[in-house]
Formats: C-alpha cells, sequence, structure tokens
C-alpha cells in the first residue's frame, strides 16, 4: 500500500542534494568544511586541538623533542635562556702534543708547569681547581706523576698568546668565543681542549638551566608526559566511577538516589586542592596516589552532571516511546539514556583533564605529590620558586607549559561544548 | 461491524499522588473497546483522556498510579500481570503513538535501529531478518527504504509519525492507542496521516484508541466516540449518534464549541465555567456546576452511564426521568 500520494512529503529537492554533497566529500574534508557553521567555535576547537596534539607528542615522543635528557647535568648552573656558556679552553702551541691537562703531568723533581690565564677572570680559579683534582687523583695512583701548574698572570690577551708562541708558558686558559676571536692572528697556536665543560653546548640553552645546570627546556618536555598522565588518567577514573553511579542514581532514583548524591554532597563541599592534599598526605608520594586524590575530587562532577541530565532525558517522550514498544530496563539505560547524556560528559571530561592537570601541579609544587625523582612541572615550579629574583626563567618557562596546556585543554572543551550543544547557541 | 470486545476496563482509577493531594484523573471508568474498530475518545485538556490511554498499557510513570481497576485484554487482566509480562505484551500486542513525533524518537538512534529494536526485543530472528522487516513496514508507509539510516532529525514531522506507527506495525499489535497523533501535524499532512491510519486499521484489522481533543478529526475517521470530562466519561455511542443527536448536556456543548467556518464569532457557544479542580472535584455529577439543565439530584448524586438508545450510552439523569416517565406513561 504504497500509496503515490504520502510519497510527495519526503525530502525536498534542495534539502538532498546538500546530503549528497556533503556524502560526496571524505571525513577530513567533511571536518574542514564544518568551518562553516561552526564559524569561531570551529577555529576555536582546531587550534585546540593542534596544541593538545602537539603536547601529545611531546609526551609519547619526549626523546624527539628535547636535547637533553630530564635529570642530565648538561651545562653551567643558572644560565639564562640562550646566554652562551663560558668554556675554558687550554690553548697550546702548535705540535706541542698535549690534548688535555693531563698531559702537563710530569715525575715531581722536574719542577712547575708554567701556565697563563688572564688576570681578573674566573678562569684562573677553574683552572688551579682543574689541576688539583688531576693532581689528586695522580697522588693516589703513586707513580710520581705530578701536575703542579705555576699560574703566571697577564694584564691582556695578545701578551698571552704571544708569551705562548715564545715559549715563556707551556700553555694557557682562555675563554672559547675569546679564542675563536682571534684564532686567525696565531696561527702557530692551537686549541688543545676543554679545560671543564662540553665544547658541544657553546650553542647554549635556549630556556636557561636550572640550579643543578639541568636544561630547563628538556625537562619541560618531559614534563608533559608525567602532567598528561595524572590528567588523563584521574579523569578517567572519575569518569568510569561518576557516570554509571550518576546514570544509576538517576534512573533508579529512590533511598539509594538520594544516599549517594548525599556522599557525593559531601565530598563536593571540601575545597577541592585541601582534599587532594589531605589524600596524598595519607597516601604518601606517588604517581597512583596523585591520581587516586584527583579521581576521588572529581567523582562528583561526573555524578551531579549525569544524574541531572539522566532525570532529565527520563522524562523525554522518546523514553515513554521505549517503554511502550516493551524495551526493557536495562535496554532504555544503555541504549535510550546514556548516548542522550554522553555528549556532556565528552565536553566535562576535556575541562576536567585541563583541572586535573593544575591540581597535580599544585600538589607536586607543594612537595606531596610526586617523588623528586620525575621530571614534573609543579616540582620545577616549586625548584624555581627559590630562586625567583636571579633566575627567572626556572619558574616561568614551566609556568607557561601549565597554563598552555589548561588552556588548550579548556578551550577545546568549551568549543565543543558549543558545537555539541546547540542550546547554548544563540539561534 | 464486529461485535466482538478485545480490550475491557472494568472501574478504572488511575490518580496522581501530588503534594496537595491525590488528583483522581480517571475515575471509576468502565469501557469497552471492541475489536477492529476505531474508537475516538475526545475532552477538554486536562481531563484525563491521556491519562487513559497510557493506563491502557499500564505506561504510568512517577506519580500516577492505577489505583483500583480491571483491564482485561484478550481474557486476561493485565493488572495481574508482573512488570515483565507486561514489558512483553506492549509493543507485540499493545502499542503507541505519542503526541508530539518530534521528541517521541530517540535522537542518537537510527530509524532502523528503533524498528530492529522493537522486533528483537519480542522475537528470536536474527538481525538481518528484522532489518528486513523493518525495510518492507517502512515501504508499506511511505516512506523509502533507503532513509531508514536516517536519524530523526532529519525527517518531518510527518514521516516521524509514520515511523511511530511502523513501530507498532512490526509486531502487528492488535491495539494501538494513539495520543494525539496529529495535533502537532498540518493540516494537510494530518489528513494524509488519518487516510493511512484508516488504511492500515482495514488491512490488518487493526484497533486503534484514537485520543483527540480535535471533534473534526473523530467524526472523519472514528467508528465510535467517548466524551470524557473531569476524569469520567460521560457518553458513548456511534459517531453519528453521539454527534448528530448528542444526549448529555456536555457533549451539545462540546459540539456547540467547534468552530465552524460558516458561524459568526458571535455565534460560537461558550461554555460556562471552568473545568472543575480535580484534587476537589464537585459531588455528584462532574459537570453540574456548569450544566443547564441541572437539577437538585445532579449535586449529590453520581449518574452512571446508561444506554439511552442503540449502542449511545450516557451519564446523565435527564434521560433516566425521561425513561422513567416513558415506562409510567407506557
Amino acid at each position: 500500500m504504497a500509496d503515490p500520494k504520502t510519497k510527495d512529503i519526503e525530502v525536498s529537492p534542495e534539502e538532498s542534494r546538500w546530503k549528497e554533497d556533503l556524502e560526496q566529500v571524505g571525513f577530513v574534508r567533511k571536518l574542514f568544511l564544518a568551518r562553516k557553521w561552526y564559524g569561531a567555535d570551529w577555529w576555536l576547537v582546531s587550534i585546540s586541538a593542534i596544541m593538545v596534539l602537539g603536547f601529545l607528542m611531546m609526551a609519547v615522543f619526549p626523546g624527539a623533542f628535547a636535547p637533553y635528557g630530564p635529570h642530565e647535568l648538561v651545562g653551567p648552573r643558572f644560565l639564562a635562556p640562550g646566554e652562551v656558556p663560558e668554556i675554558p679552553v687550554l690553548v697550546v702551541h702548535q705540535g706541542a702534543n698535549i690534548s688535555s691537562l693531563e698531559d702537563y703531568a710530569r715525575p715531581s723533581d722536574q719542577g712547575r708547569v708554567p701556565l697563563g690565564v688572564l688576570q681578573g677572570l674566573p678562569t684562573a680559579g677553574a683552572l688551579r681547581e682543574e689541576a688539583s683534582l688531576i693532581d689528586g687523583q695522580l697522588k693516589d695512583r703513586d707513580d710520581d706523576l705530578r701536575l703542579r701548574p705555576d699560574i703566571i698572570r697577564f694584564d691582556t690577551r695578545q701578551e698571552m698568546l704571544q708569551a705562548i708562541v715564545d715559549g715563556e708558558v707551556e700553555g694557557a686558559v682562555v675563554q672559547l668565543q675569546e679564542f675563536e676571536k682571534v684564532a686567525g692572528d696565531y696561527p702557530d697556536l692551537e686549541l688543545a681542549g676543554s679545560i671543564s665543560g662540553d665544547l658541544s653546548t657553546q650553542g647554549g640553552f635556549i630556556l636557561g638551566t636550572n640550579e643543578i645546570g639541568q636544561d630547563v627546556f628538556s625537562r619541560l618536555i618531559w614534563g608533559t608526559r608525567i602532567a598528561l598522565i595524572i590528567g588523563f588518567s584521574a579523569s578517567l577514573v572519575a569518569l568510569f566511577l561518576g557516570v554509571p553511579l550518576g546514570l544509576l542514581a538517576g534512573y533508579v532514583g529512590g533511598p539509594f538516589d538520594r544516599l549517594l548524591s548525599l556522599l557525593m554532597d559531601s565530598l563536593y563541599a571540601f575545597p577541592g586542592l585541601i582534599l587532594a592534599i589531605a589524600i596524598t598526605a595519607v597516601l604518601g608520594p606517588s604517581v597512583l596516589n596523585v591520581i587516586v586524590a584527583i579521581a576521588v575530587l572529581y567523582i562528583p562532577t561526573y555524578y551531579r552532571i549525569v544524574r541531572g541530565q539522566t532525570l532529565s532525558v527520563k522524562e523525554e517522550v522518546y523514553i515513554e516511546a521505549a517503554q511502550s514498544i516493551g524495551a526493557k530496563r536495562g535496554d532504555i539505560l544503555w541504549q535510550y539514556i546514556f548516548p542522550n547524556v554522553i555528549p556532556s560528559v565528552a565536553i566535562i571530561f576535556s575541562v576536567n583533564v585541563a583541572d586535573a592537570i593544575l591540581t597535580g601541579a599544585g600538589l607536586s609544587f607543594l612537595g606531596l605529590g610526586l617523588p623528586p625523582t620525575i621530571a614534573d612541572w609543579g616540582i620545577d615550579l616549586a625548584r624555581g620558586q627559590r630562586f625567583i629574583q636571579t633566575a627567572w626563567w626556572m619558574i616561568t618557562f614551566p609556568g607557561f607549559a601549565i597554563m598552555l596546556i589548561v588552556l588548550a585543554f579548556t578551550m577545546m572543551g568549551e568549543g565543543l561544548m558549543e558545537i555539541f550543544n546547540p542550546k547554548l547557541r544563540e539561534r | 461491524m464486529q461485535e466482538e470486545i478485545l480490550y475491557s476496563i472494568r472501574d478504572l482509577t488511575v490518580s496522581y499522588h501530588t503534594r496537595a493531594g491525590d488528583v483522581v484523573a480517571v475515575d471509576d471508568v468502565t469501557m469497552d473497546v471492541m475489536s477492529g474498530e476505531i474508537l475516538g475518545l475526545v475532552g477538554e485538556s486536562g481531563c484525563g483522556k491521556s491519562t487513559l490511554g497510557k493506563a491502557l498499557l499500564r505506561l504510568h510513570t512517577g506519580l500516577a498510579e492505577i489505583t483500583s481497576g480491571e483491564l482485561v485484554f484478550e481474557g486476561t487482566d493485565l493488572m495481574k500481570l508482573a512488570p515483565r509480562e507486561m514489558t512483553n505484551i506492549r509493543g507485540a500486542k499493545l502499542g503507541m503513538i505519542f503526541q508530539d513525533p518530534m521528541t517521541s524518537l530517540n535522537p542518537v538512534q537510527r530509524i532502523v535501529d528503533h524498528i530492529k529494536e522493537t522486533i528483537l526485543a519480542h522475537e528470536a530472528v536474527s538481525e538481518l531478518v528484522a532489518e528486513q522487516r523493518a525495510g518492507e513496514i517502512i515501504e508499506l508507509l511511505g516512506i523509502r527504504r533507503e532513509r531508514l539510516d536516517d536519524y530523526p532529525h532529519q525527517m518531518s514531522g510527518g514521516m516521524r509519525q509514520r515511523v511511530m506507527i511502523s513501530l507498532a506495525l512490526a509486531l502487528h499489535a492488535e491495539l494501538v492507542v494513539a495520543d494525539e497523533p496529529t495535533t502537532s501535524l498540518d493540516v494537510i499532512v494530518e489528513a494524509k496521516f488519518l487516510d493511512l491510519l484508516k488504511d492500515l486499521q482495514e488491512k490488518f484489522n487493526l484497533t486503534i484508541l484514537m485520543i483527540t481533543h480535535n471533534i473534526g478529526v473523530v467524526a472523519e475517521v472514528a467508528d465510535r466516540v467517548a466524551v470524557m470530562y473531569a476524569g469520567k466519561i460521560m457518553e458513548i455511542g456511534t459517531v453519528d449518534e453521539v454527534f448528530l443527536k448528542p444526549k448529555h448536556p456536555y457533549t451539545q456543548g462540546l459540539l456547540s464549541s467547534v468552530p465552524n467556518i460558516k458561524l459568526d464569532d458571535k455565534d460560537l457557544y461558550h461554555m460556562e465555567g471552568m473545568p472543575p479542580n480535580l484534587l476537589d472535584p464537585p459531588k455528584g455529577c462532574r459537570f453540574h456546576p456548569r450544566c443547564p439543565y441541572v437539577m437538585d439530584k445532579c449535586r449529590s448524586q453520581v449518574p452512571q452511564l446508561t444506554v439511552i438508545e442503540g449502542r449511545q450510552k450516557a451519564a446523565c439523569f435527564l434521560y433516566e426521568e425521561v425513561k422513567a416517565r416513558e415506562v409510567v406513561n407506557g
């Protein structure tokens, strides 16, 4: 009884053409076309999604982005961003067959080795320190070899380098950059090696170094991993506990709902960070405990939103219609209520990850959350705080990283909310 | 017309337990639904007609409760069934179409899944068979098979309402309660929908309880009509009987209130007073405060539905007296 007269109240031709156009393009292109519908929100989500993706990449492959390991002592301490480290090097006469200070070691009766330094520079101190270190090692070996430099101070660099050429001193300690500038004028001289430090760090550290000579930039990248682990795991644990409880409480109702709501509200009544501090203080510092502490904090958020949504969806006509076709209670909860509730959960999740990262950083800033062996932004913040007046870069960049990641997740959540919850949009 | 009773409602009372007290929305209603008929149920908003319709499927939720009565369907009292058994009957033998097709389909489920779910909930068939049958049903209702994969928001109101019927037809439900199915449709779509409903009713020998406040719709499609006021059935009979020779003063008032293009504004009848507050309904006949023919008896005693003429029954003392006089005279 496919009555021809009922056929003509189908789709209008414009609608079907529009639909076909959209059907013909691939998923990626569809996503790109969506900017026409959603405008500013689309850009918000796209930009934040790229940021989130970047952070994810950093967390998964920190080695590909970070030049050093998180705990490696790679350079001088307190080096400002971009500042070139001063590397004292040993300059000798060509053909002297000297490649490091150790080569100056000689039997103790042959006297001291004359080495030149510049007046008023810390190079003399570095030379004396390094030489006595080597001398101590030689003494322990007990083969009568000793290294005892006779440090001769010069007023100008030219005098000192000329002294090497003339043979007055057997070598001199100069800063690498200074020597490179004038090396062309002294073809007879050559670079033997560094007194201390690594020659490869002469490019400097883009975000500086911290109080024990670790690279701030590398620690920043390695810290992404733990921030995301805490953010995601805590939010996921909270989600997997909060959502089913909220669904059940909203759907079943009665005393179960009342009891659970009371419990959740009492959890919610605690100020967030205080509760997390209390939990970690009891459990002790470890990654797992931080995750547990933060998860407990966010269970009520999911519970409340999902319960509220369930209560309103439960009253929708299509739930009643589902009952009228004989759908079972479990089916109604799973196929009708859950899918209609889940979009709001996805949005809270995104915002929640940001919040959890912030709380996690707050905990480790207070020294409560993570063991200090882990590269974490919160720990870096706490360490940088002590040197805030002399080394601003130690606290600024981890703080900036936290801000960026929180901004990315929050922006993504807000943008998705605008897109998925059109009721909030102005029409 | 067959005279076999399909669904017999006996002394049904449905109450809403509100904070202000119990609201008796359906009060002691006794009514038979004949097999294969379209029975119209008309009345003002809030008179309890939707509550009665939902009660037939025991679909009351929240505050509502069936406080007494029997719902005899095919020889069994549905009130005695366990919730699980009731779930099995819903959809399979009793279906319902709701007022607003915009909200009565799950927005995140494809049309095909709605129909498949209905079939799979009641029959042990494979998904493929269920999908095949879904396609057949939807084509029967004049929707192209390709549109099975659409989501409800991609369909028009008329199409969604047809999808709702397909849910009732998927398992050949015997009684379909249609709760104001055309209220949110425009008149053109409404006319087509009513034609379709009538066709289906003839084809499948479907029994339909059509709840509406639109007298025109009832006059067009229904075989019999029941008039409800303040939780009680006031008059019941064939469409011709009730609409051409209304017996109950309320039915008379209701019919003269229907706007007609031939009438002037001034001629349109306005019934005096307001529908009663069901928290504290008037004693005796519920209509007596508004009744132009009110008698002393009406204020204290409740009139029962009695046969007036042919198949027409009314709950009014006016005719009792007429009858009594006839008996005396005769």
